[in-house]
């Protein structure tokens, strides 16, 4: 049967936009999450929506799954072949097809990476505004699969506020097209659906986006405390003074340590337990004031240090230390694993206080760096994916980090997806009821189940257990939460504990032990 | 599982840096063309894990793979985690031709001819006699290369249009004008020595109207570099002790180089033998040397042209230079001084990748081409010899009429009476 997929394949696609190799599949395994890897049976390179139409019907012909990728640099595992088929690579649908200054709108392919846009937008004085940390990587189409976020979702929105158009491929093989430039939406919202559907509904081949005007003015600032709970209540005041600042952005002390060591050094003051990097944007009138608002809400909170980035250079320079700060851990660990989960803000020190502790019981350092004002919490936890024992612990420390967000009244995911990596916990948050709703959802898009198996929807529903590491049920949780909780130790005894661990966990040490 | 075998120790375990995070991915020029995971910096270290790992072997493709990747190091520049990814390529090359030989005559090139001076003039002037002789003409008129093998036929067509000029006389002297500040030697690098001769003569010149005395040790070879790239690890490591023996190191101030692939290779000797330290920390770029000189108040002579400078990978990634050599154009008076657009990136060159690797070698020149043609200069200044002639190469292709220089050769000409 492969050879014969192989065959067909062939008629639609030159030699060189086919992958069977077994080496190079190899590279293919997993995204940007390598925690989960399958091989795919083969991967293949289209160039045009009708070569990705005619491949999902070769798909569809013999029954195997398929499912799209883009740069490989989502967090969640929603672009590995967990059941294997055809990966169907869309990197070579890179170009950008129209900049439509006077009506402000983009239209572009998948493979388009998202800074490449705002690039191309610059010189008309617009731009693309969602801005993944992975943005000089990651591919629109990615973005639109994952409905990505970014800092400066805080005021602009997620992906999926931006998409103005799409051309799709369906699981049939059909070309449809949905939506208009002047984003007008006559009917069901159905881009609404796709958008966030994680590569699960369609295959999305051609992208209009929404260009926005570059704000008139930008002020950024650089907030440092000595506190964790000093730093968050600085996000709660910012917030309830009525200010929206376009991106509020927490950075912790290991963070910063790697940050600081790398080529995306950005003058992070080494001796702060938190700092805040704000950013409001806008009309110039007036931003002056609402800065030094601002800066005194932080003083206020006890900030150390507070610092207005003077120019442009030093703007960027606090942007990119803040956007390499994941790749940055690279130095502090082997491997990582980048959480993603919403709280409510308030819950902020205690939760970050329970995550320090978990990070303690596990012996698993924790950097912690994410987006403030909405809640977006990222803790990274750092391992060794060659000890199996480490490899275990992170599934059980993931869980419990879960589970402690949705306690406090939180959820699962803020911008990186369900993917294969977090569908064991939709359970936490979603009834019975709420997944059947959903299921038949997925039905109406996918009745086959081909495109992208094995992600978003539990393995083994209607469990109390979640996951096969998982031994607390659902109910017991708040109690467990409750627990870690109370048991917090005094910030002043946190912080020496921190500083403990931080030393016990470096490099040569390995993050093995505690 | 983990006895890694060419990695021998974990502290060598350089793989373990990445973090697969692909924030490289968009730097790398092989990934831009091609949208291939496995010829991005993070799918080769993926490979390279994955074959320590024993999870594959050096297959036909697992050594295509890594012979793709241009070196540029540009991925370097984009990692936060700090990955030393050119070290890691090289010595993967290395054990690629230890098991599995090069191509016999890249590799009977590498090893017999660019280390011996005499051999690599003699083997320049053939190619000369080659050009000036009239069958280049025939050939390229009659197609007939092209009839039997375009692959040679592009790589033919790389060869320089410049007629070899006499560099410096190795084992010379070059008296400092005015007051003297100091001795350098001057490592004279085999291509630019031979081909490019007069981009040596201008270095000399300008450090000796910057106050120095310039000495160019005889004994000096090849810096190794290309058999470097090339995977031939015991040349590379020979090259480099004969030239740390050919320098009086601890009588200069400096050791000055011109061609930015040499300057990263003389760099990074300490990753390649042991005590290599002391002559390492005195190598500088020429441009990295001029900036903190008097060279300044030198340049009095108007060149009133527009002037673009595109960066070598080996200088800007490779040596982290991306400022000196602008700040010196930018001195020259009249100037008019053009950034252009992806002057950061690879322009295809690669030391001898546009012959190994010419089709994609041309597809990635031919992106930075469209970028310079819309930057409308007269000048393109940049300081690395093959990328000099890649750019002669792309400017014929592309029908531009551009001038294409050394930095050196620009400073030179703008040099003043000596005071």
């Amino acid at each position: 049967m492969r050879t014969e997929i192989t065959a067909k394949l062939r008629r639609i696609l030159e030699p060189a936009s086919i992958v069977e190799d077994e080496t190079e599949l190899l590279v293919y395994e997993c995204d940007g999450l390598p925690l989960f890897k399958h091989k795919p049976d083969i991967v293949v390179f289209p160039a045009t929506t009708e070569q990705v139409a005619q491949i999902v019907r070769v798909a569809n012909e013999y029954g195997i799954p398929f499912l799209p990728r883009g740069a490989g640099t989502g967090l969640s595992g929603g672009a590995f072949a967990a059941e294997g088929g055809i990966l169907i690579e869309l990197q070579r649908m890179n170009s950008i097809l129209t900049i439509d200054v006077e009506n402000r709108f983009a239209v572009v392919q998948p493979g388009v990476v998202n800074l490449h846009i705002s690039q191309a937008a610059a010189p008309y004085g617009l731009y693309y505004a969602p801005d993944p940390s992975s943005q000089m990587s990651c591919s629109i189409g990615g973005n639109v699969a994952e409905n990505s976020g970014g800092p400066h979702c805080l005021k602009y929105g997620m992906t999926t506020n931006h998409i103005l158009a799409i051309e799709a491929v369906t699981t049939e093989g059909e070309i449809i097209r949905l939506g208009n430039p002047a984003g007008e939406m006559i009917g069901m919202d159905l881009i609404g659906v796709i958008v966030g559907s994680e590569g699960t509904f369609a295959i999305v081949t051609e992208i209009t986006v929404r260009l926005l005007p570059k704000p008139q003015a930008v002020k950024t600032m650089l907030a440092a405390f000595h506190s964790v709970e000093e730093c968050s209540q600085t996000v709660s005041d910012v917030i309830a003074a009525g200010i929206v600042p376009s991106a509020m952005e927490f950075v912790d002390a290991k963070t910063i340590e790697a940050v600081e060591a790398s080529v995306y050094k950005a003058g992070y003051p080494h001796d702060a337990v938190a700092a805040l990097l704000i950013e409001v944007d806008g009309f110039g009138a007036g931003l002056d004031e609402t800065g030094k608002a601002i800066v005194e809400i932080c003083r206020r909170n006890n900030a150390y240090e507070v610092r207005v980035a003077k120019d442009d250079d030093e703007r960027a320079r606090l942007w990119l230390g803040r956007k390499g700060a994941f790749g940055a851990m690279g130095r502090l660990a082997p491997d990582m694993i980048t959480m993603d989960a919403v709280i409510p803000r308030t819950r902020l020190p205690e939760v970050l206080v329970a995550i320090d502790r978990m990070s303690g019981r596990y012996g698993l350092a924790v950097a912690n760096v994410f987006h403030a004002g909405d809640g977006n919490l990222h803790p990274l936890i750092l391992f060794d994916s060659r000890y199996p024992d480490q490899v275990d612990k992170i599934f059980g420390m993931s869980e419990e980090i879960m589970k402690l967000c949705v306690a406090v009244g939180g959820s699962l995911s803020g911008e990186h997806g369900i993917g294969y990596e977090k569908k064991d916990f939709m359970d936490l948050v979603f009834s019975e009821p709420d997944l059947d709703t959903m299921m038949r959802v997925k039905r109406v898009f996918n009745p086959t189940g081909l495109l992208n198996p094995a992600k978003i929807f539990p393995t083994r529903r209607g469990c109390t257990e979640i996951g096969k590491h998982g031994t607390t049920s659902t109910a017991e949780i708040g109690k467990h939460v409750e627990e870690i909780l109370l048991a917090s130790p005094s910030g002043r005894g946190r912080r020496r504990e921190a500083r403990a661990r931080q030393g016990a966990a470096s490099r040569e040490g390995g993050p093995g032990e505690g | 599982m983990l006895d890694g075998t060419w990695m021998a120790n974990e502290t060598n375990k350089l793989y373990l840096d990445c973090i697969h995070c692909g924030l490289c991915l968009s730097s790398c020029p092989t990934y831009r063309v091609l949208g291939s995971e496995m010829d991005s910096p993070r799918g080769r270290i993926y490979l390279m894990r994955a074959l320590d790992e024993g999870r594959t072997k050096i297959t036909d493709s697992f050594i295509e793979h890594m012979f793709r990747c241009l070196d540029c190091r540009a991925c370097e520049t984009a990692c936060p985690s700090g990955v030393h990814f050119g070290q890691m390529m090289e010595e993967m090359r290395g054990k690629i031709v230890e098991e599995n030989p090069a191509h016999w005559f890249s590799r009977w090139m590498l090893q017999y001819v660019f280390p011996y001076p005499w051999r690599f003039q003699i083997a320049s002037r053939l190619l000369e006699l080659y050009r000036v002789s009239g069958i280049q003409a025939m050939i390229r008129e009659t197609g007939l290369l092209r009839f039997l093998a375009p692959r040679m036929a592009d790589a033919e067509a790389l060869m320089p249009e410049i007629g070899i000029e006499r560099g410096v006389t190795l084992d010379s002297f070059y008296r400092a004008e005015g007051r003297k500040q100091g001795t350098v030697a001057f490592f004279t690098g085999c291509v630019m020595n031979s081909m490019l001769g007069s981009i040596n003569r201008s270095s000399i010149r300008l450090l000796n109207a910057a106050g120095y005395d310039v000495i160019v040790p005889g004994e000096q070879i090849c810096c190794g570099a290309l058999a470097n790239h090339a995977g031939l690890r015991d040349t590379a490591k020979e090259m480099a002790r004969k030239n740390i023996a050919a320098f009086p190191i601890e009588d200069l101030d400096a050791v000055i180089i011109n061609a930015a692939g040499c300057g990263a290779m003389l760099k990074e000797y300490p990753l390649l033998i042991d005590g290599a330290e002391r002559f390492s920390a005195k190598v500088k770029d020429i441009a990295e040397f001029l900036v903190s000189t008097r060279i300044f108040a030198r340049l009095k002579l108007p060149l009133e042209r527009r002037v673009g400078y595109d960066d070598p990978c080996h200088l800007i990634h490779g040596q982290r230079i991306r400022t000196e050599p602008r700040t010196l154009l930018k001195a020259i008076p009249g100037i008019e001084f053009v950034e252009i657009e992806g002057a950061d990136q690879c322009c295809g060159s690669a030391g001898i990748y546009n012959i190994t690797q010419n089709e994609l070698s041309m597809k990635i020149l031919d992106q930075k081409m469209e970028k310079i043609e819309k930057a409308h200069i007269d000048i393109l200044a940049t300081g690395n010899p093959g990328c000099m002639f890649q750019f002669k190469y792309g400017a014929r292709k592309f029908g531009i009429e551009l001038e294409v220089a050394h930095p050196v050769e620009l400073l030179a000409r703008s040099l003043g009476e000596i005071q």
